[in-house]
Formats: structure tokens, sequence, C-alpha cells
């Protein structure tokens, strides 16, 4: 009797346990009581199905859930011999709920195929938290070339001087991608509204300066994308190149950097190079204690002089920014219409700060040099100019 | 005494003043002579100086009028040696020599007064159509591994695969573009682009393993807007479908409309050109043949809801001149079509065969596959050349047709010997000799000649 009893005491636990086993959906059975595995594996179902509705519930409901146990669950879909549909579905996780320390785990989430998946998922991390850029600095020395692409794009999207520095680095090291990263760098470098950092533009030139590399068309866009003026000479020496593809690139880029319009003419270009170096040797000194003059003219003199130069830009420029808070309003307002002229990404911090200068007038040639130097069309407001070129 | 010797002295003077006033009469009269004849001659130096330079602004404004006219559709001549044309109190011809390659000298004469001058430029024809950026997408184009992309003059003949030789000069000229990123080549194959691959602005070229660029990777300065295609509207004539029993339906030359093509297996359906036709939907099953035949006339074909030519199905143009055979798809919605349950993209083209003409879908997403080759250029909103494709830019689309027109380029610029024509030689006002000749020259404007009409 007891024996029976007992036989059907099994039973019916063994029934329980089926019931509750039984997979049901969403609308069945409220989250809290899920657990977080159920609701994963309907999160799977829901993304190869591309059912977004039924992925951003299941998403909800595991948010319900505490990061170790999410993190397990990845890591169990990261194992060798899971389906492609399983890691996706783990990548679509911790797209919502990772942070820098699941990076390397969704680098081994990614399969053949899955890109895209693995692309999004980076770029919600990165914008999350910018320390992801040192964890996918790391990574970078062991996972394969594909995921350092990969890498690349999502880094990108940050928009940053710090990932402006990463993309560098990557293309320093990793040479397998070192095209797109000076690709996206140049890209990168365009659309910020500050000067990139040296390291940075270091890395193109010397790109540049290696002949027959295989990104070097890729380094002569970038350097144009970043008006570096370093780059004039390694660009000029691209011009007694054979490829007539890579002379027309250098042509862009030094027409890009100088706003000059010699074409593909090497001696022309030579000629006024030189002409530029001679004058850093024999004039700049005297140009540039000339800004220093108690002279109004004088200072005049050597801010139009220095308006007029195309090379090293960025150099001029930072003899001409302590003029935006001279004395003298007049030659403060110059000196920020030498910035607009030298079209010199240094001086944009120095500008928003002239937004504020007590002269109308001064604020205001303030305010088209900063439009003339970052292309946005923002109103004379320093507090909105602080918010869109911060740092 | 005192008197005789009076009237000795007077008969001694007598006419001697006279000799020497008429002296320095005569020399004040030389002086004053050579002072005019300087004089004169100053004023005609400075006369000729004044005609000459306004010559050379006619025949400047020749050459802006002629400018004016390559912009607008004409040929570049206006006027002639016999009948120029006028401008304030002087005149102007200019002839316009096609040089090639869509470049034209322009040698524009200019007469004003006793001055004459001819200037001499070279232009170069743009289209402004999108046709002239080759394969080019408004979001994204993806040339993907071992394809290739290079380029020919329909104008020299059909197309003829480019022989490459060692240390002779790289091939250029195709264009492949976007106005955003522009992806280049696979993990796999080699792929060549003999032109220039450009981004869009703010776009970025990323190239695979193996891919040779022969032009330009400088991104474009501005976005190339894709413009929405104006349907014609025409008479509806229903729906029409082949059959075995038919196995070969004409669409006769004409403007018509259709609510379906549709072609099944085993048959055939033949466009003749000249013709316009507006169609919903273009579906070739496969073993289906489209065949467009432009040989009497362009053929523009479009579609407005579905364009599926399926695999297995094959397109044929014959040796028609690119310029002349247009597929523009307008087509946008990712919809179920053919209700089978699931969704069809707009543009399916999965067919085999060789396309000569223009592909223009800016709302829709184009794949062309390896078994299509298309010769002429392709445009849509995403553009996916697939893996080991051979796609072929027709350089002669660069050109303005006759119907539309970029700015010309302007290459060069030199002065020139005058002409050896009668009206160069006259030695006074030409206008003034053209007028009592009872010749009225016309304004500069009126003067022009279109494209393919000679100047007698």
């Amino acid at each position: 009797m007891t024996s029976t009893a007992a036989r059907s005491g099994i039973a019916l636990a063994i029934l329980a346990l089926c019931v509750s086993a039984r997979p049901v959906a969403l609308s069945e059975r409220g989250p809290e009581t899920r657990t977080a595995t159920s609701v994963f594996a309907e999160l799977v179902e829901a993304h190869r199905s591309a059912d977004e509705a039924t992925s951003a519930k299941c998403l909800d409901a595991l948010s319900t859930h505490s990061r170790a146990v999410l993190r397990s669950i990845a890591e169990r879909a990261a194992e060798p011999g899971r389906s492609a549909d399983v890691a996706n579905a783990a990548l679509v996780m911790l797209r919502r709920f990772g942070g820098p320390e699941d990076v390397a785990l969704g680098a081994h989430l990614y399969r053949v195929g899955a890109g895209p998946d693995l692309e999004a998922t980076l770029i919600a991390i990165v914008a999350r938290d910018p320390r992801t850029l040192v964890v996918l600095d790391g990574l970078t020395r062991s996972v394969p070339p594909e995921v350092i692409a990969i890498f690349v794009r999502a880094v990108e999207t940050r928009g940053s001087a710090e990932a402006a520095a990463w993309l560098a680095r990557c293309a320093e090291r990793a040479p397998e991608v070192r095209g797109e990263a000076l690709a996206r760098l140049g890209r990168l470098a365009e659309s910020l509204p500050n000067s990139l950092p040296e390291e940075a533009r270091e890395v193109v030139r010397n790109v540049l300066a290696g002949i027959g590399s295989d990104a070097l068309r890729d380094a002569v866009v970038a350097a144009g994308r970043m008006e570096d003026g370093d780059s004039i000479p390694h660009l000029i020496a691209l011009l007694g190149e054979e490829d007539p593809g890579l002379r027309s690139d250098a042509v862009w880029a030094l027409e890009r950097i100088t706003g000059l319009k010699l074409r593909e003419r090497r001696e022309r270009w030579e000629d006024w190079y030189a002409g530029e170096l001679a004058w850093w040797r024999d004039r700049s000194d005297a140009a540039f204690a000339d800004l220093e003059s108690t002279d109004v003219a004088t200072r005049t003199r050597a801010l139009l002089e220095l308006s007029s130069r195309r090379a090293s830009r960025d150099r001029l420029a930072l003899r001409v920014i302590p003029l935006l808070d001279h004395a003298d309003s007049t030659t403060a307002k110059l000196a920020a219409w030498t910035l607009r002229s030298l079209r010199a990404k240094c001086g944009v911090g120095p500008l928003i700060r002239a937004l504020d200068h007590a002269e109308s007038a001064v604020r205001l040639e303030a305010w088209r040099a900063l439009r003339g130097i970052t292309r946005k069309d923002l109103p004379e407001d320093a507090a909105l100019w602080r918010a869109a070129c911060p740092g | 005494m005192k008197l005789q010797g009076f009237r000795t002295a007077r008969t001694s003077r007598r006419g001697g003043a006279m000799i020497a006033a008429l002296l320095v009469v005569f020399a004040v009269a030389t002086l004053s002579m050579i002072q005019l004849q300087l004089d004169l001659s100053k004023a005609r130096e400075q006369r000729t100086a004044v005609d000459t330079k306004r010559a050379f602004y006619m025949a400047e404004a020749g050459l802006a009028e002629a400018f004016q006219g390559i912009a607008s559709g004409k040929s570049g001549n206006v006027g002639t040696a016999d009948e120029p044309a006028r401008f304030a109190n002087g005149i102007f011809f200019t002839t316009a020599k096609e040089e090639g390659l869509g470049r034209v000298t322009l040698t524009s004469t200019g007469l004003c007064g006793a001055g004459r001058a001819t200037l001499s430029i070279v232009v170069e024809r743009t289209s402004s159509s999108i046709a002239s950026l080759g394969f080019f997408g408004d979001e994204l184009v993806n040339v993907e591994g071992g394809a290739t992309i290079d380029s020919y003059d329909s104008r020299q003949g059909k197309y003829t695969p480019p022989v490459i030789m060692v240390g002779s000069p790289p091939l250029v000229g195709a264009k492949v573009g976007s106005n955003q990123s522009l992806l280049v080549g696979g993990s796999s194959g080699t792929t060549n682009v003999y032109g220039d691959a450009q981004p869009g602005p703010s776009g970025v070229l990323v190239r695979g393993r193996n891919t040779t660029i022969s032009g330009s990777t400088a991104p474009f300065l501005t976005a190339n807007m894709l413009e929405a295609i104006v349907v014609p509207t025409y008479r509806d004539q229903g729906s029409v479908t082949t059959s075995p029993l038919k196995p070969i339906v004409t669409v006769p030359a004409g403007e018509r409309s259709f609510s379906t093509l549709h072609v099944t297996a085993l048959t055939k359906l033949v466009i003749t050109g000249p013709a316009r036709i507006v169609v919903a939907d273009l579906v070739v099953d496969s073993l289906g043949e489209l065949s467009v035949d432009a040989s009497k006339g362009p053929v523009e074909l479009y579609v407005t809801d579905w364009l599926a030519l399926k695999s297995g199905s094959k397109v044929s143009t014959g040796n028609a001149d690119p310029r002349s055979v247009s597929l523009l798809v307008s087509a946008s919605q990712v919809v179920d079509q053919d209700g089978n349950g699931s969704l069809d993209q707009p543009v399916t083209l999965a067919a085999t065969g060789a396309l000569q003409g223009t592909i223009y879908a800016p709302g829709a997403a184009v794949t062309i596959p390896s078994s299509l080759q298309v010769s002429g250029a392709a445009s849509a909103k995403r553009l996916t050349i697939g893996a080991g494709a051979r796609m072929h830019f027709d350089t002669s689309l660069l050109e303005a047709g006759a119907n539309e027109s970029g700015l010309p380029r302007l290459v060069g610029w030199r002065l020139v010997e005058l002409p050896n024509v009668p009206v160069v030689k006259l030695r006074f006002d030409a206008l003034r000799a053209l007028k009592l000749n009872g010749i009225t020259p016309v304004r500069g404007d009126s003067a022009h000649f279109d494209i393919g009409v000679l100047p007698p």
C-alpha cells in the first residue's frame, strides 16, 4: 500500500515536472515565473524568425535576472558546437545587457555570417562605456582579422578622439585591417570638431612614408580628410609615382589640405612647398615676434602674413590663439579671422571661449570662425558650441 | 642827303622781313604738320589698341556664348565667318571642332573696328545624368570578390575585353561610386576596378583582399542626388502573359502601358523600339526570355511595382547602343508580390545574358549577378555587383546627350592666329562693311547651331 502511494507520488511529481518544463509562450506565463534559460530559448527562436516584438519581450523578461545568470547563459552559448542561432541570440542579449567585460565573450560568440550581430552588439557596448576601447585594444592581438574589422567598424561609431587614437593603434598593429582602419580614421577625423591626437596623425604619416604598402591609398585619403599639413612632403613625393590612381588621390589630398589647385604638377607643388619652408626658415620668427609688438599695425601685418600660409596651419594657429585674449579688441577680432583662414581645428576650443568676449565684434568673428572651421551651423551661443564640440 | 640815305636804307631792307616771316611761318607750319601727323598717328595707335582690346573681349564673348551653348545642348558653333553674330559694336563667330572623347575645341574670332583677335579653348562635355556616374548606389555599393568593372566606348564599337600587357599603362575609365560607403572586393577572388571607385562625402571606401583600383579613390565633394522617376501615363492595355501556344510575343514600337508583362517558361517577349513602355509588374520566369530590340529607336521601360527576372531567365538587347535602352524602376516596396507568403524585393535580376543599357532604380536594392553582363551603367538605392560579375561602363554616357547636359569642363585656353577669311582681312570696321553688303548680324544667343548641323 505504502509502495503504491509512493509510486503514485513519484508519478505525480514527474507529471508536474513535465508540465512545468512544457514550453509556453510569454503570454501564458509571467516572465518572473520563468527561468532565464527558457526565456533565452524563446529569444533564440524569435531572433531566428526575425520576430522583433517577441525578441523585445524576451529581453524585457531577461532583464529581471541577474547579470551573472545572463552571462552564464551567454558563456554556454559560446561553447563549441552550439548553433549559430544560439550564438546570435546571445549576442542580442549582450547588446542589451553587456559591458566592457563581455566584449571578449562577444568575440567568442562570433560565427561566420554573424558580423552584423556582433557589430551591433559592440556598437551598443562601446556607446555605453568608453572603457570598452581598452578591452578591445587587448583583444586585437588574439582574434581573427574579420573580427578585428568588426571592432574597427564599431569603434568608429564612438566618434571621439579616443576612438580615433584606437583606430590609429589598430592600423599600426593589425596589417590585415590597416586599410579599413585608416579609411575610417580619416572619416572620423573629418567629422570631429577638434584636431586628432598627434600619435594618430603620426601613424598615417608612417604609412605614407612606406611606399608600396597595401594601405597606402587609404592613408593618402585619410591624410587629406585629416587635413594634416605635415603629410604634405610625403604626398608631393607620391606625385612621382607611376600609379595614376595613387597620383590622383595624392593631388586630391594636397588640394584638400592646402586649398590650392595646382593639379598633378609635381614641380609646382615642390616650388610652393619650398616657398613655405623658406618662409618658416627666414620669416617666421620675425612674424611671430611681430605678433607680440605693441604697435597695432605691426600685429595686423603679422596676422595677415600668417593667414596666407597654407602649410603647418596648426602650428601657426597655436601662435595666433593667445591673441584672442588680447586687450585690443581689433587684434582679438583679427586673430579669430586668421584662425578661420587657417581652418585650424586646434582653434575651436579657444574660439568657443571667445564667444564670451566682452566685445560683440570679437564674438561675431569667433562665431564665424567656428562655423567655417567646424562646418556646424549653430547660433552664437557658447553653451551650444561647447555641447557640440566637447573637449 | 639824309633823305637819300633814308631811302637807300629802306630800299636795302625791302622784302627781308617778309622772307624771314615766311620762313618762320613755313617752319611753324611744318612743325604743326609734324605734330598733327604725330597726334594722328598716336590717335590711330590708341584707337587700334582699343579696338584690339575690344576684339579680344569680343572673342571672349564668343567663347562664352559657345560654352553656354554646349551647356544647353548645342554644338558650340555660333555664327559663321560670312554671317557672324553681333555683340555691342562688334561681331564674332565661333567654330566647334569635335576632338573625340567628349572634347571640343572652340575657336572664337572677335572683330571690333580695326581690331581682330582669335582665342581658342578646349572643353570637355560632361553629363548631368546619373548614368554618367557609372555603377552607383545611394546608400551603399558592394562590389563582391572576383568582380571586374572596366570601361569601353560604345561609339567605337561593342565591348571587347581589354588586352592587358606587362608594362602597358593601367586601364582607366570605369566608374563606381556611392553617396555613402563603398565596399570593393571580398575575401576571395581578385577584384578589379579599372577606373575610379569613389565613396560619398561622408562615406568610406573599404577594400578587400586582392583588390585593384586603378583610378581615384577620393571621396566625392558633394552627394549625387538620385532623382525620383517621373513615370509617363498612357492608356492601360491590361496584362500580357506569354504562353507556349504563342511563344513569341512582340510589343510593337510606340507608347504603351500594361498592368503585367509575364513571360513564362520557353517563351519570349520582344520589345521593339522606338518605344516607351510602362508596366506595373514585369516578370520573366525561368527559361523565359526578354528581348529588347533598339535597332530602330530607343526603348524606355518603366517598371512601377515589381521587376522579377527570375533565375534561369534570359535577357538580351542585341548590339544596342547602351544609351538607347533604359530600364527605369520606380518600385520601392518590399511586399509579397506573388502571394506565396514570402516578401519580394522590388527588383530581382537573376537572369542570364547581356544587357546593353542603363538600369536606374533609385528606390530599390539591386543585385547584378555574375550571370548578367551589363554594358552601360546602373544606379540603385543599394547596388551589389555579384561575386565574379563582369560590368562594363560605357564612357559615352559621360557626354551630354541631345536632351540633357551638364556644365562643360574647361581643359585649355590659348591665343591663336587669325583665320584666313575675308571678313578678317577687311582694313576697316567689319560690322559697317557687313551692313553695307546688306547683312545684319543677329545676336549671339540666336546664332547657335544644333548638334549635327554643320555651319555652311
